[in-house]
């Protein structure tokens, strides 16, 4: 059986200084973490800030109506009792 | 005493009986389809809050495991036919199966039940009865 081991680490660091600081740290992690796995590794990279709106949720573009669309109200508790 | 489950939960226990690895986002696609028969993938999107891309692929797993370009877990409940205003475009219908549960479901949301009972102690007052 193949296993892989991944730790994950997020780290805001506050400049080039403080990153190579948390760099140094993660590598003496990793040197106690080769005494039992000789084969670990370490990948260091930088993570790009989220922007405010994330490509992923952006509204659809209206396409071509078919007419089969109802318009549709918002549910109100106040306006149900 | 057994309970009844609630409409919302019967309706969503139908759904998953009829397709086990079936989704939320698989079911409100379903349930907004079968309200609007004939709307395209971008008006599926726009109901589903979501990208064309998204709904695309959700129609797509709806859709019957022999349809052109289905995906897992192909429920069979959905068909898309070539839009008789647009040739270029596809719009989404409710299969004889799709539709049986449709009907099933509409059978469990007019059946009206509750999650609350008037029995359950922490039950609002307003539904509570006069003993």
């Amino acid at each position: 059986m193949r296993l892989r081991a991944h730790i994950t680490i997020d780290i805001d660091a506050a400049d080039f200084v403080s990153a190579a600081e948390h760099q140094r740290r993660v590598e003496s992690i990793l040197a106690m973490v080769k005494q039992d796995y000789s084969q670990a590794n370490l990948e260091l990279r930088e993570r790009r800030e989220r922007t405010d709106a994330p490509s992923g949720v952006r509204p659809a573009k209206p396409g071509r109506p078919t007419g089969a669309l109802n318009h549709y109200e918002e549910f109100s508790l106040a306006a149900s009792s | 005493m057994p309970r009844r489950r609630d409409s919302v939960l019967e309706a969503l226990e139908i759904l998953r009986q009829a397709e086990p690895a079936i989704s939320l986002t698989h079911t409100l696609a379903f349930l907004y389809i079968c309200e609007n028969e004939g709307l395209n993938v971008s008006e599926l999107a726009e109901v589903c809050r979501t990208t064309i891309a998204t709904a695309s692929r959700t129609a797509r797993a709806l859709t019957a495991p022999n349809s052109p370009d289905s995906l897992k877990p192909a429920a069979g409940w959905v068909e898309s036919r070539t839009n008789p205003t647009d040739s270029k475009g596809r719009v989404l219908y409710l299969t004889p199966t799709g539709r049986n549960l449709r009907d099933r479901i509409d059978i469990v949301i007019r059946a009206s039940q509750p999650i609350v009972q008037p029995d359950d102690p922490g039950a609002p007052v307003r539904l509570r009865r006069a003993s």
